[in-house]
């Protein structure tokens, strides 16, 4: 029984160690846009078939695609906008970070979902279908790290600079 | 002090278990994106391999809390906990406690078994 927990524990930090190698090999992609987008509403959610409403001027444009969010990582300026597109046939979910209850990016609450503050949250509040893109306007520095609420392992993270 | 010890260690594996298929209930969308996608796939309904495997987890939980023996329960727990963490490595910030559930699951799995062989029993262990 020793030997096997020894054997367990070493399998674990091999198996631990490797997973962090590989996901830190991967260096995050940034974009990074002067395109000034401070306008309102702060959000809007739309697809292809009708656009109207969606911002014209955005900041930078994340796809999510079975593999994950492209790129994962954007650096913006504050008041700028980022566009959500959904690329997959899986429904996705952008929200801020944490899982479950999406609360890190301030004022952000997955409960405010359907109330009067739905527009000012960085939270879709519902899965995207393909083709379907949200924009989120940020107005706050800081990273703020997001995730796709139905699929929650996939994340990445939003830089705001002053 | 023994008995107490391992009553505070099913109560804490079985609570983590009984939990989530009660709260995936009245919020599926907050648990189902722990799934692994080709799960997803190949089962084809979300509300079906939500409360199936929730159905799974009521019935590990109460295994590990009310049975003499849970050598099975515990490890089957545990290993369930590795592949959460394992399909969900990028959750990390969520799923670290799920490690530490693990590692309790397999403390108890390895009391049981040497419960068990103490007892001369094979194939389950009497804690």
């Amino acid at each position: 029984m020793k030997n096997f927990l020894w054997a367990l524990v070493i399998v674990v930090l091999l198996g631990g160690g490797y997973l962090l190698w590989t996901g830190s090999a991967k260096a995050p992609t940034v974009v990074e846009s002067d395109v000034n987008s401070e306008t309102s509403p702060n959000t809007d959610v739309d697809n292809d078939e009708d656009t109207a409403g969606i911002e014209d001027n955005f900041a930078a444009s994340i796809a999510y695609s079975s593999e994950g969010f492209s790129p994962s990582t954007v650096t913006i300026k504050k008041g700028q906008t980022v566009r959500f597109l959904n690329t997959s046939n899986e429904n996705t979910w952008p929200a801020s970070a944490v899982h479950p209850r999406h609360q890190a990016y301030p004022g952000s609450d997955i409960k405010k979902c359907g109330g009067g503050e739905q527009g000012l949250i960085f939270d879709a509040c519902r899965g995207l279908i393909l083709g379907e893109m949200w924009d989120f306007t940020f107005t706050q520095a800081g990273t703020w790290k997001y995730h796709d609420h139905l699929h929650a392992s996939k994340t990445g993270s939003v830089t705001v600079t002053e | 002090m023994r008995r107490s010890a391992l009553l505070l260690l099913r109560l804490g594996i079985a609570f983590a278990f009984l939990y989530p298929p009660v709260a995936a209930y009245a919020d599926p969308f907050s648990w189902i994106g722990f799934f692994p996608q080709f799960l997803r796939d190949a089962v084809g309904n979300d509300t079906l391999l939500l409360h199936s495997f929730g159905a799974v987890e009521i019935v590990l939980g109460m295994w590990v809390l009310f049975a003499r023996r849970v050598f099975i329960p515990s490890l089957v727990m545990a290993l369930m906990l590795a592949g959460i963490v394992v399909f969900n490595w990028g959750a990390m910030d969520i799923v670290f406690r799920d490690i530490s559930i693990a590692a309790m699951a397999l403390a108890l799995a390895v009391i049981s078994y040497g419960d068990d062989r103490n007892a001369g029993i094979s194939g389950g262990a009497t804690t």
